[in-house]
Order: C-alpha cells, then sequence, then structure tokens
C-alpha cells in the first residue's frame, strides 16, 4: 500500500469517526465601563451571537441543528479582570441515537479576577441512545463570581419518548486559584430506563439540573433558596468548600424549567437571558 | 524499619482489617448515617425492601463504587511511593462529596483514621501522605494509604471496606427504627453478592472509571442539614 492511499484512508476512517468538529471560543474584557468580547474564534456549524443590551450577553447558536454521536465539541471562554459576561444558548442542545460513538464535548470557562461569568445554556436533550461524555472545566481566581447552570433532560419527552438506552458520563472540575474545591463525576449507562428509576438515583425523574454558586453571599443564598417553596421537583441545596451547590430533579421538564428560572433569578437579583422562553 | 513493617503485616494477612473496620476503631462511623435519616423521614425508606434498595443503590451507583475506586487508587499510589498521584487523589476525594455534611462524614472519618494509624498502627506510607497533601483526608483515601502500608492485600481491602459501609448505613437505619435486626442482617447476607461485584470492578478501575448516578442520596444529604430533630451528623 502506498504512503498517498494510506493517508486517503486515514482521511476517510477520521471523517466516519468524527462527524463534525464544533468550535467556540471567546474572550471577554472591559472597555471603558463596558464589557465587550476581545477574540472570537467560531467554527464547525457554532456561532456567538450578541443581542444588544446593556450588558454582555453571548448566545450559542448552532446552525447544524443537533448533535451526532462521533462530533466533538470545544468550547473555551475566558473573562478578564474586572470584565463581566452572560453566555447562554438560543435552543435547547439535542443529541441524536448513537450507533455507538459518544459525542465529545470539552467546555473550559476560565474567570479572572474581580470578573463575574454566568453560565447559562438552555437544556441538553437526550435522545434514547444518546451518548455524550463532556469535560466541564472551570477556573477562577481568587477574586472571581461564577454562576454556572446545566440541565439535562432524559428522552424528548415532548414526543412521548422514553430514554431506553444510552450514556452520559459528566465530569466536573471546578478550581479556585487553582486548587480543585468542586469535583463531579455523574455516571449512567446501558439500561437507563432501569437505573433512572432506583430509589436512590432518580426515582423516575426525567430530568436534572445542577448548579454552582461562587459568590460571597453564597451562604446567604443558599438560606434563601432553602426557605422557597420548590413545586414539581425535588431539591437540595448545600454551601460546600466555599460553593453553593444546588441539585433539582423533576419528572417533567417544564418544572424543571420553571424551578430553575426561579432559583436563576432569585441567584441573579436580575431576569434570565430574553432567549430563554420560559 | 518499613521494610519489616510490611513482611511481618503481610504475615498477619487481612486481619487488620477487621480491627480497622469494626465499629469499635474510634473514626466515629457511628454518628454518620449517609443522608439515610432524611430519607428515613422522608418515608423513602420505610422497611427491609426499601432500605435494602436505597442502600444497594449507595453501593453500586453512588459513594460505594466511587469511594472503592478511590481506595484502589490511593493503594497503588502509596504503594508505588507516587507523591503526584497520591496529591491528586487526596484533593479529588475531598472536592466530590456533594454536600457539607458528606464532606464531614468522608473527611472526619479520613482524619480520625489517619490519627488513630499513626498513634497505633504506624507505617512509612503516612509520611508520603503527609508530604504529598496537607489537607483533610477523605476516609477511603486513608484506609487505602495505611492498607498499602502494611501490605495488606488490595483487593481484600475493597471488599472489606465496602462491606463496612453497607454494615454502617444498615446499623444506621437499625438505630432510626424502621427495620429490624434480623432485617438488617438479611440485607447485609443480600448485598454480599454486590459488595464483591464492586470490589473485583474497583480492583482494575482507574480515575477515568469514577462516576454515579445516586443523586437522590445525594439530595438527602443536603436536606438532612435542615433536619429538625436528628440522631446522626450526616
Amino acid at each position: 500500500m502506498s504512503a498517498a492511499t494510506s493517508l486517503s484512508d486515514a482521511v476517510a476512517a477520521s471523517s466516519f469517526s468524527i462527524r463534525a468538529q464544533g468550535r467556540l471560543a471567546a474572550r471577554f474584557a472591559c472597555v471603558g465601563q463596558r464589557t465587550a468580547v476581545a477574540d472570537l474564534r467560531e467554527s464547525g456549524g457554532y456561532r456567538l451571537k450578541f443581542p444588544r443590551g446593556v450588558e454582555c450577553e453571548a448566545v450559542i447558536v448552532n446552525t447544524g441543528g443537533g448533535v451526532a454521536g462521533g462530533d466533538d465539541l470545544a468550547f473555551a471562554f475566558t473573562c478578564d479582570q474586572g470584565a463581566s459576561a452572560t453566555i447562554t444558548s438560543q435552543a435547547a442542545e439535542k443529541l441524536y441515537r448513537s450507533d455507538g460513538a459518544p459525542v465529545t464535548m470539552a467546555v473550559s470557562l476560565s474567570v479572572a479576577d474581580r470578573a463575574t461569568l454566568h453560565w447559562l445554556p438552555q437544556e441538553t436533550i437526550l435522545f434514547d441512545a444518546a451518548r455524550l461524555k463532556r469535560h466541564f472545566t472551570i477556573d477562577l481566581a481568587s477574586d472571581a463570581e461564577a454562576l454556572i447552570f446545566e440541565s439535562i433532560v432524559f428522552g424528548r419527552l415532548a414526543m412521548g419518548e422514553t430514554i431506553a438506552h444510552g450514556a452520559l458520563h459528566d465530569s466536573w472540575r471546578l478550581r479556585v486559584n487553582g486548587e480543585l474545591v468542586i469535583a463531579d463525576e455523574m455516571q449512567l449507562e446501558d439500561d437507563l430506563a432501569l437505573l433512572l428509576k432506583r430509589p436512590a438515583t432518580f426515582n423516575g425523574a426525567k430530568a436534572c439540573a445542577t448548579v454552582l454558586l461562587v459568590r460571597p453571599d453564597a451562604v446567604a443564598m443558599r438560606d434563601t433558596l432553602r426557605s422557597h417553596e420548590w413545586p414539581g421537583v425535588e431539591a437540595g441545596f448545600s454551601y460546600v468548600n466555599g460553593v453553593l451547590v444546588c441539585r433539582l430533579l423533576a419528572m417533567d421538564p417544564l418544572a424543571l424549567r420553571s424551578a430553575s428560572k426561579h432559583l436563576l433569578e432569585t441567584l441573579r437579583g436580575q431576569k434570565l437571558p430574553r432567549v430563554f422562553t420560559f | 524499619m518499613r521494610t519489616v513493617t510490611l513482611t511481618s503485616m503481610g504475615e498477619a494477612g487481612g486481619l487488620p482489617l477487621f480491627v480497622w473496620l469494626s465499629p469499635a476503631f474510634p473514626v466515629g462511623a457511628f454518628a454518620y448515617s449517609h443522608g439515610l435519616e432524611w430519607a428515613v423521614e422522608q418515608g423513602d425508606v420505610s422497611d427491609a425492601s426499601s432500605a435494602e434498595a436505597w442502600i444497594a443503590d449507595c453501593l453500586a451507583h453512588g459513594a460505594g463504587r466511587n469511594d472503592a475506586i478511590v481506595l484502589k487508587c490511593a493503594f497503588e499510589a502509596a504503594r508505588h511511593n507516587d507523591r503526584a498521584a497520591l496529591r491528586e487523589i487526596a484533593e479529588l476525594a475531598v472536592a466530590l462529596q456533594p454536600s457539607e455534611e458528606r464532606r464531614l462524614e468522608a473527611t472526619g472519618q479520613g482524619n480520625a483514621f489517619i490519627a488513630a494509624i499513626k498513634s497505633a498502627w504506624w507505617t512509612g506510607t503516612l509520611d508520603a501522605l503527609k508530604a504529598a497533601w496537607e489537607g483533610d483526608v477523605a476516609y477511603p483515601v486513608a484506609l487505602g494509604v495505611a492498607a498499602a502500608g502494611h501490605g495488606l492485600a488490595l483487593r481484600q481491602t475493597l471488599d472489606a471496606f465496602l462491606l463496612a459501609f453497607v454494615s454502617n448505613i444498615v446499623s444506621a437505619v437499625v438505630r432510626l427504627g424502621p427495620i429490624g435486626q434480623t432485617d438488617g442482617q438479611r440485607i447485609m447476607a443480600s448485598l454480599l453478592p454486590k459488595v464483591q461485584a464492586i470490589g473485583a470492578m474497583a480492583e482494575h478501575a482507574t480515575l477515568a472509571d469514577l462516576g454515579g448516578a445516586a443523586l437522590r442520596a445525594d439530595i438527602a444529604s443536603m436536606n438532612h442539614e435542615t433536619q429538625y430533630t436528628r440522631l446522626f451528623r450526616s
């Protein structure tokens, strides 16, 4: 076999194993009293849009519509000293059925001193037999603030689909000043229908959300959230190692949306970005 | 000196595990319910079958499997005197705790275990751990480091640790009232194959295998922090 043949074989093989590569990278910096995007790189169908507004708000748009097994996504966002930005997404991210290869996703957020980042994407919907492997890395300077939100819906519930199989491995690392303060490893595999029904896992819940808050008033916010009612969801709040950790579980994704909205608006002291239609 | 210790303990087989993991060992295991006190209060755990199902989840999808993997990695790092790996696993094991009280459960027992081993069962791997990590020590890291130092078998240590994990939760549920002593023993016997299967998995696991799905057990431990009347610290 000639070198040229083996190279084209390799290219063909890799184009099968990696369907698409989505990349987004942006840096937010202070410009006078405001925050503006400094460097922006977009590829593979992902775009970042900036609606006009008072604060710097970036909206992730996936022009491809959904994500398929084998797709490889990498998002990296940085907030420079003193900058303040909110990143959200235009729509729920849909993960299609996979023939075996997982979607690999790396999200990296970095926030400098006196900077604030709110990461508020809409939910990730795992279709039946979808596979996702995500690495979520958050690096904060000692004087940085962050509000991090992620939610996952198991199955296209609006279509009446309940998830039977699939895989989710979600690995989170939150560091403050280089020190690992929160790590989380969620791993669900194989017979998800059975696993999600177990009493100490999800007890039949079909959607979950995680919120992390790093801010000087995090303990007070924990007590505030504990004093509220959370209809339709099971909620837990704890202040661990300097971080407010919130977990929500719900049978109905709409109940999760409305609880998430209330939770995030309470923590923000302001409305959610306008792209949130709930 | 260390070699002498290893040889003598190697000859002792797994006997130290019976002491270290007994309820009489001074780590205060009796004070922690792993969130079960809340699950009992809420009615999630109300009889033998609901207790067994909940504990099986903690074992197979929660702290049981993850602590076993952490123990294995700490054991290997200590055995090879790999301080960078020891530091990584010690830091990760504390950061993985999902709530303030579970963090207390992991580090309260871990720190107490290290103190007891230091004063009565000293071994060189304690110095390696201290050089690698100055923070709080999670319980499975402490046990893994001590077991490696004394030349104990990894698989036996994993099985004994997992069985003690189950035993401690069962004991908490018995004290909380919804099940009696006999039901507690039936749960222990029934979960034994699962303990062995997870021990076998963890023996060959790496940090990449960490992960669970016991979110309601985590939420129970968060909510236990607000429980008005309580016997347990977690």
